[in-house]
């Protein structure tokens, strides 16, 4: 396989926990991200998906590098990006951009929304201002807004088509890759059908890799090759969609998929399904050794004290389980 | 809840310790360096001799340097007048007669008394206006606010909204004056100043009525507007609507409901706004002739009285700092997510 | 009889644009025992027609037809009787249980609250049925949860107090507005699972509000679609997922990831729906219809029976055009 765009190895992210009466001291750390390794291969789109609390959002900002990271390293192109700074830092952050879940909070009520999608280009001074302006009319064309609408106002616009700007702002650097957080979650379903038909053109015709994350599987389904399942920090099953959701082996996959309400009522009443019981636990103190046991409906006791690794078939499908259900 | 206390309580005494340091220092070395005020000239009557002063300023600890000057005031603040110290300065008197002279706060140059009887006696009447003003201004302004929320855009809250304008741009010294022209000169429905203490309660209310009107009609502009706000924004909250939808009257809604959370903000306004005013209101004081602790400022400063000024600076600093502190115990107890932090 | 049943129904509310008709003309029943799902997309009126059904709307809004609650009239119902018959007759759950309680009161104080508020029993009898209506709905040492707050509950445990809240006092009507839309995967199917659970045991009228068809497939009977504040079609759900007779329907039903794996690109509704401010003279959906007709621009096509069941659409297409389009919709996904 070619070297991968982006590759993380034992990413680390921790939210500090103080304590003090007086002066506040650091007493231990809430590890959101775990020991998180993944690669990126060019024109792919990588999911990560899990409920909220999993880490996968605070993952996704560490790896454009706007949370930093404990430990654990982040390449781009073969280069260790994780302790750069100023110059080199902004070369990276124009071949991986973003886009975020709330497209209303995303964007300046006050800035014409032509301006908004030339802002970067005039923060990362690229080109003259004629070509800017170009570049940011092909990057409206591209995602479907009408270039006329550049004098616009963010509130003149539906919710599906703030997301648009909020694409094309992304996608006026010509990145390489984008990371996409819950990009659809805040639209209504026909719309949800628009971006994501949208975000599947702009991949095909610039070669854009994706890294998506996301709560609903069904959308990750679709746009998905490969899925990491993440759970309290750490990826617990990973594979291409194929295996994840058609042999899913750790419990919590399982269970995550069978939770999906299905649009089909004779489905539906006929389908036996796990509900998980009780809630994710708090990050500050995670349960001991496999930390979905207490959940689990197959732990045996030995999950309560061995923590297990996550481990790979021969067909790349892994998974950290200690007693994976049968494909 | 018992660690927030103690956080609380430190942090309010570091901020005692800092001002009582930049009082120390405003009030001594730098007063002295820009105007050549010296306290043992001032203390040692008019016309000293070099003779005099000299005696003065070991008598003070003047002739110390600072550091143990000032080592001495916080000593001296928070213990009392050392035995040593009242033995030199009132040999032969009583405890009771000594304290009129020494105090916590120190002796004023003005008066042969120590700051501390001053503070003691004016502040009753600072108190007392604080009082009676803080009663008026929340018995008009929260249900004027409140009627305001449920009917917003009515012709009551337009009318309610132009009174607050006037209220908050009418200065108090103007208006004070009004009043007293027209309500107690030409109407003689009110005194025209002074204070009578509690013991009279009837007078007390009466001499207290206009000033504390006056002061609390321009801060009720304020709180009508903060109190139609809060409960605007409360009264459009989800569960609001879910005590609606459990079928709860619209009295019950707005009392038990929306109430209690639009005054959060409420309470913490209030309480740094009292422990302002009980520094006393000096526009309001010294119009009405009320001899509390803003009056006694204006009379030290005008005096040149050094200590009596630092004096209630200081007594000032603590009653905030003590407001802070309240206002921060009364929040936790009304609010669970400060409590349970 | 039906329980509830809502005839021409009309809610406006004045903006200072003009009038905004979010509900227009709509009809529909549920009996007992039964839940009705509402689907739509934001701006549809559906939850404006729930909050007109319980008397929440403010007083700026306009409500006209006619919401019958067993024999009851509500639309012009005095203040105080409407009250009266909210949270006892009818209850309501709602989106978002991070901000649907009161976080300043304990969750005992709230609970105690809905049934003193109808009920005339003892605090302590009050609290008896707190604890029951806790043990109902699955929380865990219900007891000690009277104590807590809001705050120390997680969404989902949320969630649980306010549909026993809701409960309480055995409401006839149960309105449910996008109840597990603010929660986790996991935590939403503790909920439904829930719901499946207490819709047998209650014996009330549940009126499901909705965007999610999955959430309507796992638990309502019937369905009725709304698009722009009026219904578009009306079936079984069986019926509504087998052989659904609108184009807009077809549209929701096509853009589901999750049912369309297999279709080389995911069926998108092009434009966005109209404003109400001055909605299109014809059918709302014309200028977004694959199958749109000159008569669809000008004639708002009525809701009428398919034949089949209580099934009903508004749509100008023939029979036979709408039956060989659903069914080749739905044939389609099956493969």
């Amino acid at each position: 396989m070619s070297e991968p765009i982006l590759r993380a190895t034992g990413v680390t992210i921790g939210f500090p926990v103080t304590r003090g009466i007086i002066f506040q001291r650091e007493v231990g750390r809430v590890q959101a991200v775990d020991g998180v390794d993944l690669e990126l291969h060019a024109g792919e789109t990588l999911a990560i998906v899990g409920e909220s609390g999993c880490g996968k959002t605070t993952l996704a900002r560490g790896l454009v590098r706007l949370q930093s990271i404990d430990a654990g390293t982040i390449e781009y192109l073969g280069e260790d990006i994780t302790r750069r700074s100023g110059r080199g830092l902004t070369d990276f952050r124009r071949q991986v951009t973003m886009i975020f879940q709330d497209p209303i909070a995303s964007l300046d009520p006050r800035m014409r929304i032509g301006q908004s999608v030339q802002e970067p280009l005039d923060i990362h001074g690229i080109g003259t201002p004629v070509e800017r302006k170009r570049r940011v009319q092909e990057a409206m064309e591209r995602v479907g807004l009408n270039p006329e609408h550049y004098n616009r106002f963010p509130h003149e616009f539906s919710g599906g088509q703030r997301q648009r700007i909020g694409i094309a702002r992304a996608v006026v650097m010509e990145p390489r890759v984008i990371v996409c957080d819950e990009p659809v979650s805040a639209l209504d379903v026909s719309v949800q059908a628009q971006i994501v038909n949208l975000l599947e053109d702009l991949q095909r015709d610039l070669g854009l890799s994706y890294i998506v994350i996301a709560h609903d599987l069904d959308v990750v389904r679709r746009l998905a090759d490969r899925v990491k399942v993440m759970y309290l920090g750490r990826v617990v099953e990973e594979g291409t969609g194929e295996q994840v959701y058609t042999a899913p082996r750790h419990p919590y996959s399982s269970a995550l998929l069978a939770a999906r309400p299905v649009a089909d009522p004779v489905r539906a009443r006929s389908q036996q399904r796990i509900v998980l019981e009780g809630d994710v636990p708090s990050p500050l103190n995670p349960p001991s050794g496999c930390r979905f046991h207490p959940r689990c409906p197959v732990a045996q006791p030995s999950c309560a004290q061995e923590d297990p690794r996550l481990e790979h078939a021969a067909d790349g499908h892994g998974w950290a389980c200690a007693y994976p259900l049968e494909p | 809840m018992v660690r927030f206390l103690i956080r609380r309580l430190l942090g309010g005494i570091f901020v005692v310790l800092v001002v009582t340091l930049a009082v120390f220092v405003l009030f001594g070395p730098v007063l002295r360096w820009n105007s050549n005020i010296s306290p043992a000239r001032l203390y040692a009557g008019k016309n000293p001799s070099p003779e005099q002063i000299e005696r003065v300023s070991a008598l003070l600890g003047l002739d110390k340097p600072y550091y143990v000057q000032y080592g001495y005031t916080l000593k001296r603040l928070v213990l009392g007048p050392s035995q040593e110290e009242r033995e030199r300065v009132c040999p032969g008197s009583t405890a009771a007669e000594c304290d009129e002279l020494l105090g916590r706060f120190g002796s004023s140059f003005a008066k042969q008394r120590s700051v501390d009887s001053l503070i003691w006696t004016h502040f009753p009447v600072t108190l007392s206006l604080t009082f009676v003003a803080a009663i008026l201004w929340l018995l008009i302004s929260i249900p004027i606010g409140i009627i305001s929320a449920i009917r917003p855009r009515s012709i009551f809250d337009r009318v309610t909204i132009v009174f607050v304008l006037i209220g908050q741009s009418l200065p108090v010294y103007y208006f004070g004056l009004l009043a007293l022209y027209f309500l107690a000169y030409r109407l003689g429905w009110f005194p025209l100043s002074g204070y009578e203490p509690l013991s009279n309660p009837g007078q007390w209310l009466y001499h207290l009525l206009l000033p504390g009107l006056v002061l609390a009609l321009q801060f009720a502009a304020i709180y009508v507007r903060i109190t139609r706000s809060q409960m605007l924004d409360t009264l459009s909250e989800d569960y609001v609507r879910t005590a609606r939808a459990k079928g709860a009257g619209e009295t019950r809604v707005i009392v038990r409901h929306a109430f209690r959370n639009a005054m959060l903000p409420i309470v913490t306004m209030f309480g740094l706004d009292l422990g302002l005013l009980l520094g006393g209101a000096i526009l309001i004081e010294v119009t009405f002739g009320l001899q509390g602790l803003g009056w006694l400022a204006v009379q030290a400063a005008q005096r040149l009285d050094v200590p009596t000024t630092a004096g209630i600076v200081l007594f000032s600093a603590i009653i905030i700092v003590a407001a802070n502190i309240v206002v921060d115990i009364v929040n936790a107890t009304l609010d669970p997510r400060i409590r349970l932090e | 009889m039906a329980l509830l049943t809502v005839e021409n129904l009309r809610t406006t509310f004045r903006t200072d644009d003009g009038p905004v008709g979010a509900v227009d003309g709509v009809s529909l029943s549920v009996d007992a025992g039964q839940v009705l799902g509402i689907v739509g997309e934001s701006g549809c009126g559906k939850s404006a027609m729930s909050l007109s059904i319980m008397g929440l709307l403010p007083k700026s809004a306009m409500v006209e037809g006619s919401i019958r609650l067993g024999d009851r009239e509500l639309v012009g119902l005095p203040g105080g009787e409407l009250r009266r018959l909210r949270g006892a007759e009818m209850a309501m759950i709602f989106q978002d249980p991070m901000t649907s309680l009161n976080p300043v009161m304990t969750i005992g104080w709230q609970l105690v609250e809905a049934v003193r508020l109808h009920q005339k029993v003892s605090k302590a009898e009050a609290r008896r049925l707190a604890i029951e209506g806790l043990a109902a709905v699955g929380i865990p040492s219900p007891e000690d949860r009277l104590r807590s707050y809001p705050l120390e509950l997680s969404g989902g445990m949320r969630q649980r107090v306010m549909i026993a809240m809701a409960l309480l006092n055995r409401p006839r009507l149960l309105i449910a507005d996008e109840p597990t839309t603010a929660l986790d995967v996991t935590t939403q199917a503790q909920i439904l699972e829930l719901m499946r659970e207490l819709r047998r045991e209650v014996d009330a009228a549940i009126v499901l509000i909705t965007h999610d068809l999955g959430v309507v497939a796992e638990l309502c009977d019937e369905v009725a679609v709304m698009y722009a504040g009026r219904v578009v079609e009306r079936a079984t759900v069986d019926e509504l997922f087998a052989r659904p007779q609108h184009p807009y329907t077809w549209g929701l039903l096509a853009s589901l990831p999750g049912r369309n794996l297999a279709s080389e690109r995911l069926h998108q509704i092009p434009g966005s729906p109209p404003s109400l401010l001055r909605p299109p003279a014809g059918c709302r959906f014309a200028a977004r219809c694959p199958f749109v007709m000159d008569v669809c621009r000008d004639d708002p096509p009525p809701l009428t029976p398919t034949g089949r069941g209580t099934a009903a659409v508004a749509c100008h297409l023939a029979q036979d055009v709408r039956d060989r389009e659903g069914a080749r919709l739905s044939g389609e996904e099956r493969a």
